[in-house]
């Protein structure tokens, strides 16, 4: 659920060329935004919408950490102005995104940051770096083994014992 | 930070990791992590990645791929299997979906394919006289629908099935390779397995619709007739990298085949099952060539020779067992294939492999298909008849394991052995401490 709270104006210079937002992480660190670079989050844009529905500015509280904020925000700032047909909510949805050299630079982090990344672009709905958070972690599992997934991406084998032996749950397909 | 689990992703990211990963055994491994992962991509992916269905009177799976795009989209390859008891592979999810005949005009299979915006891999049985007329417009449409990520197309077809047809049939078919746009888009072609009289205008029309191909297969040169095959060497792709040519492009066809070649000096892997009358001028046609499928002698020759001092052949699968040049043995100072390191040999016979190790020194993996002592093998008459018995054994001496690991001191995996039992290739392996291992397959008595 999006949690609003209400803010004076002079915290959010709302007049202007381009308004600007205020984002508030979930350890309570404060970023100012262009309104123009989160545009690319659906959920932003909603947001804002909504703010235009009613006459009032707010902060928006977001689940995650002003690290994790500060890397999307990277994100839509170097795309500011590009067109991507994974954002286009008009478009016909791709098949899966394209490779972009840049995405390979700015992804090339640890697995944790990685998934972190995904999760904030998923809760802010930016589908192009949903999809080029998506190829990274693809490309560090391709060609592994199920016990070295296991390791690169953290997750718990929760089989019982009776799935694990038995051969519907292993040789399916 | 607290760790965070690719588990506590939301089911949606999840899918979109999964759509990035094609091959089946990687989907596989990944639903073997946890139940979430099992419940998510053996339904919606490891039962959609390959598809091998005929076209259904029924039309149920292409109603429900043409309905269902999110599962569509799961599909990397596509089968189009001719009406036949061959065994098919569709998804098992599909019964539980409701399914309603589309009073479109249009063939459901059309917008199934449309759908499937990740295919990469689209094979067609061509086989279809029992569908009546209307079945050249239905492989028409597959053809125009296929997406742009198809890196392969496969058209099949059976001699029996093409002959059957007519001349005109046959010209409606290239009508179609002419005019279908997803062969431009295909990285690799691989023409019908019968090709009639149309054959060459079609690799022709190839040419304009799809010049950037990578990847052509050619199994079979029936029904060209000679002035035709001299446009053979007009027939230019700009990005061709790899070439396979069928058995019966023999010699007659070799100068066209030669031809070609020329014409495409940047070949990176060339495989061809012919006959080959061999040609000087070859020598410095195939410069970066770097794996080589061949029974001739005389070609190989050549092409090392072509490479001189640079050589970049990296394999060579050499089809020959036997091969009348073993009476005139290549010298020492003839060794110039320095850098290949997988060889594999057909059956060979111990001369086979002396002749071999002196071109090919530095082999580190060799793969012998059938082992070592398997077949029988004969000279051919015309050499036959030239030695005494003694000198007829000595060239159809078969090698044993010991005279291999002499002959190549850098091997260091061997392909195609038969043990009595797996405690029989351990001892093998202490017995020669310079060899790694056995390169699969290897097979138990």
């Amino acid at each position: 659920m999006p949690t609003i709270v209400s803010v004076d104006d002079s915290t959010v210079p709302g007049e202007g060329s381009s308004r600007l937002l205020l984002l508030v992480s979930s350890d309570n660190k404060h970023i100012v935004v262009e309104e123009d670079i989160m545009s690319r989050s659906r959920f932003i844009s909603k947001q804002v919408e909504g703010f235009e529905a009613t006459s009032q500015r707010h902060a928006i509280l977001l689940p995650f950490s002003s690290f994790v904020l500060n890397k999307v925000i990277e994100y839509c700032s170097h795309y500011r102005g590009y067109y991507l047909l994974e954002d286009d909510p008009d478009a016909a949805p791709p098949g899966r995104s394209p490779v972009r050299e840049w995405d390979q630079e700015f992804l090339d982090v640890d697995r944790n940051m990685l998934l972190r990344i995904i999760k904030a672009a998923h809760y802010l709905e930016i589908k192009s770096l949903v999809g080029s958070c998506a190829r990274a972690i693809a490309d560090m599992i391709r060609g592994k083994t199920t016990e070295e997934m296991r390791e690169i991406l953290g997750v718990e084998n929760d089989f019982t014992p009776e799935e694990e032996h038995s051969p519907s749950s292993k040789c399916t397909g | 930070m607290p760790a965070v689990s690719l588990s506590t992703l939301p089911f949606d990211v999840l899918e979109t990791i999964l759509s990035h990963l094609d091959a089946r055994k990687d989907v596989l491994a990944l639903s073997l992590l946890s139940s979430t992962f099992r419940d998510l991509a053996i339904p919606r992916h490891l039962h959609y990645r390959e598809i091998h269905c005929p076209l259904n009177e029924d039309d149920s799976l292409w109603i429900h791929l043409a309905q269902r795009r999110d599962l569509a989209l799961n599909v990397r390859t596509l089968v189009i299997q001719r009406p036949s008891p061959d065994p098919v592979c569709v998804p098992k999810s599909l019964s539980p979906y409701a399914l309603e005949a589309s009073a479109s005009p249009r063939h459901p299979v059309w917008d199934a394919v449309s759908n499937m915006q990740n295919l990469r891999v689209l094979e067609v049985y061509n086989g279809w006289r029992r569908y009546g007329k209307e079945s050249m417009t239905i492989l028409s449409g597959i053809l125009g629908c296929a997406p742009p990520t198809m890196d392969k197309l496969v058209i099949h077809g059976l001699m029996e099935e093409w002959t059957g047809m007519g001349v005109a049939e046959a010209r409606y078919v290239l009508d179609i390779y002419t005019r279908a746009p997803p062969p431009g888009k295909a990285k690799a072609i691989v023409l019908p397995n019968t090709t009639y009289l149309p054959s060459l205008q079609c690799l022709r029309s190839l040419i304009v619709i799809s010049p950037s191909i990578q990847v052509l297969e050619l199994p079979s040169c029936v029904g060209y007739s000679e002035p035709l095959a001299t446009s053979f060497a007009e027939c230019r792709f700009h990005a061709l990298r790899e070439l396979t040519l069928g058995a019966n492009w023999k010699f007659t066809n070799g100068v066209y085949v030669f031809a070609f070649l020329a014409a495409h000096p940047r070949l990176r892997s060339l495989s061809w099952h012919g006959h080959y009358p061999g040609f000087d001028s070859l020598s410095h046609s195939l410069p970066v060539l770097e794996h080589l499928t061949i029974g001739s002698w005389t070609f190989l020759q050549d092409v090392v020779r072509g490479q001189g001092d640079r050589p970049v052949l990296k394999s060579l699968e050499y089809l020959s067992p036997l091969d009348p040049s073993y009476i005139d043995p290549v010298r020492a100072a003839d060794s110039k294939g320095a850098k290949l390191h997988t060889l594999t040999v057909a059956c060979p016979t111990l001369p086979t492999l002396e002749t071999l190790t002196i071109l090919f020194p530095y082999v580190t993996h060799l793969r012998i298909p059938g082992g070592l002592s398997v077949t029988r093998t004969r000279l051919p008459k015309a050499i036959a008849g030239q030695f005494g018995n003694a000198r007829r054994r000595a060239l159809l001496r078969r090698p044993s394991l010991k005279d291999v690991l002499a002959l190549f001191p850098n091997v260091e995996f061997v392909g195609g052995m038969t043990f009595q039992s797996s405690a029989h290739m351990r001892k093998v392996l202490v017995r020669f401490p310079q060899l790694r291992g056995f390169d699969s397959p290897c097979f138990f008595k």
